[in-house]
């Protein structure tokens, strides 16, 4: 039960996986760690629910759980230093992979995995805009709520993340994004 | 307005967030500026790129593990509550009978001493409680 009412977990569960899996994928680097992480956001959510008073979407607000379950996890697991705020960790460069298997798709084409592995090497202040509003559909407003970062914040991390990204994996006639 | 530095506007413009009267007046800028034009061309096209990544699929077994964590933690307190007082009622009896037997006990001086000397065998009170506490959940568990 929350203050918005009884609660369906396994609905919940269902509706939200996709976007939490997401969220853990582009932000913690280590794939053996995603699924511990995984539970631990439903577990927080298990947690926090009563706290949710339906000001934004609940999906919002389950994004912004695992954001910062993925944080507290990279800070746990000593790849940041430990005096390191949300905010710096956000700015900061994205963690170093760890070597797997599971990285190969052979499913998807080669252009998607360039631009998959590009999306990861950003920063996580610009990875998780250009995830949340080119992937899930979350509006400016809702990626300032789940980052806590300005309005304007979001669109210059969103801008700079796109340009970054064209940098990154090129374009013209024989770059990818016109093949 | 600088429409060249504006980085919001152009952003906002690619995701067709603009004003219809803003929009208007970006595309006249655009019109006679070919660099705005072509990072707008860039960014519209990386943007459409992303449009068609898809979302990495969710291993189906972790959702099964999730629903079942969470099924279990939501019902911990429950159960926590239900085992507190099952050992509550435990102890109670235990302690009930032990000083019922000691109240019934024989009377005279001997008795007394005797009564006195078996006092150290209260230590294994907990110990008959804890034993009972077990043997009981195990019971439930069974049954259940």
């Amino acid at each position: 039960m929350t203050k918005t009412g009884p609660v369906d977990w396994d609905r919940l569960v269902e509706d939200h996986q996709g976007l939490v899996y997401h969220l853990i994928h582009r932000t913690v680097r280590d794939r053996e760690a995603h699924e511990e992480i995984f539970q631990e956001v439903f577990l927080n959510v298990l947690e926090s629910l009563p706290r949710f008073e339906g000001r934004s979407k609940l999906s919002t607000w389950i994004a912004s759980v695992a954001v910062h379950t993925c944080y507290k996890f990279i800070r746990k697991a000593g790849h940041r230093k430990r005096a390191e705020s949300f905010g710096d960790w956000l700015e900061g460069e994205p963690e170093p992979a760890v070597p797997s298997d599971l990285e190969e798709n052979l499913e998807r084409s080669d252009a998607r995995r360039r631009l998959e592995r590009h999306l990861g090497d950003l920063a996580p202040k610009h990875a998780l805009p250009v995830a949340l509003f080119y992937l899930e559909g979350l509006s400016y407003r809702e990626i300032a709520e789940v980052l806590e970062v300005p309005l304007g914040t979001v669109k210059s991390h969103l801008f700079r993340g796109l340009k970054e990204l064209r940098k990154r994996v090129g374009g013209g006639k024989d770059g990818f994004l016109r093949g | 307005m600088d429409f060249c530095a504006a980085e919001a506007l152009k952003l906002d413009y690619v995701n067709g967030r603009l004003s219809e009267k803003d929009g208007a007046l970006f595309e006249e800028h655009l019109a006679v500026c070919p660099a705005c034009r072509g990072e707008v061309l860039e960014l519209r096209e990386t943007a459409a790129a992303m449009a068609g990544l898809a979302r990495p699929p969710v291993p189906p077994a972790w959702t099964a593990a999730v629903k079942g964590r969470l099924e279990l933690k939501r019902h911990a307190p429950a159960r926590r509550r239900a085992s507190l007082f099952l050992y509550a009622a435990i102890s109670a009896g235990v302690t009930a009978a032990v000083v019922l037997l000691f109240w019934l006990g024989p009377r005279g001086t001997s008795d007394r001493i005797t009564w006195f000397l078996s006092l150290p065998s209260l230590l294994f009170v907990p110990s008959i409680i804890d034993n009972i506490y077990r043997l009981v959940r195990r019971g439930v568990r069974r049954t259940g």
